[in-house]
């Protein structure tokens, strides 16, 4: 019965394998690699943007301050500690929030001018990320936003409890009358006691 | 206005809280007052292990009650009358200390207008201690 199954199937099958898939494949591995190298080398390189060697001498240093368009008086570069960036400068740390919304910036989406340097944590620094700024940027500080929480969590606290202390204390009936020796109670009721 | 507000601001006119009546029981009545009998004896209900704080003037209701569910268990349901007449019970125990606090208010409020007006009978009803 196994060999009843449509024979032609399979020659369709080895037919398209062997005469356009395989040479498909080969040619788009062959593109793949040109398109690589090519661009590598003359397109989207990182190399011309890639920090150099942390800067040892004065003509090094001011080279590198000229290199990222910065007065010598401004460049620091991040110290070289073993986690630093090369000859990457530091800058101050002000998150895209921080920037003003009316100057007239060239790129109004990230609030940031053409050719400008950028800080090292601007990739996390959007508008729709974080802020290093934040402390500066709050309506109120943060000792009052405390206080208003624990003022409404306590206060409301309180004043449940309070109410809850009054309600119990102050009740518009008699104290329970328990029996005992000496002590006589008078009831309203002709059925019950 | 409310307990809380008269107890500071209408002290001669409101009962003090866990304060006995400072009148007679039978004062104002045609007739004399029934009194609230203890019909379950301390024997019972310490043989019952009845607890402390259920041994009010409805005890007797509850030893019947717990005394149904013995010998109904695990069908309880069949004390269902005993349960709602030992509620009806209790209800009616919380009934007298209400009416108790109205007529403790009002014969305040009888007694302090009295002795406003400098009437001789003011202090007619009052338990001299």
């Amino acid at each position: 019965m196994l060999w009843n199954i449509d024979i032609n199937l399979v020659n369709w099958c080895l037919l398209f394998l062997f005469s356009m898939a395989l040479p498909r494949f080969i040619n788009g591995m062959v593109r793949t690699k040109a398109i690589y190298t090519v661009s590598s080398r003359n397109v989207v390189s990182h190399e011309p943007w890639k920090p150099g060697p942390y800067p040892k001498t004065e003509e090094e240093r001011l080279a590198a301050a000229k290199k990222y368009g910065l007065l010598p008086e401004e460049y620091e570069p991040y110290p070289d500690d073993g986690l630093g960036y090369g000859d990457y400068p530091k800058l101050p740390d002000i998150g895209q929030d921080h920037k003003s919304e009316y100057y007239p910036w060239d790129c109004a989406e990230h609030n940031r001018n053409f050719g400008e340097i950028m800080h090292v944590n601007s990739d996390k620094w959007g508008s729709d990320k974080a802020n290093p700024n934040a402390d500066e940027n709050a309506r109120f500080p943060a000792w009052q936003k405390l206080l208003a929480l624990f003022g409404t969590v306590f206060g409301l606290g309180g004043l449940m409890l309070t109410g809850d202390y009054w309600c119990k204390t102050y009740r518009p009936y008699m104290p329970k009358q328990w029996p005992q020796e000496g002590v006589k109670y008078y009831t309203y009721s002709d059925k019950y006691f | 206005m409310g307990h809380t507000w008269s107890e500071y601001f209408a002290s001669k006119t409101t009962p003090l809280r866990d304060q006995p009546s400072q009148f007679e029981p039978h004062f104002g009545f045609s007739t004399e007052r029934r009194e609230k009998k203890m019909i379950a004896s301390l024997a019972e209900m310490e043989s019952a292990k009845v607890p402390l704080d259920a041994r009010d003037f409805c005890a007797h209701m509850l030893l019947n009650l717990r005394g149904c569910i013995r010998e109904n268990f695990p069908f309880n349901n069949n004390c269902h009358h005993e349960r709602e007449e030992y509620y009806e019970c209790q209800y009616h125990d919380y009934l007298d200390r209400m009416k108790d606090y109205e007529r403790e208010k009002r014969l305040l409020h009888r007694r302090h207008n009295l002795r406003q007006s400098g009437a001789p009978n003011a202090e007619e009803g009052t338990i001299s201690a």
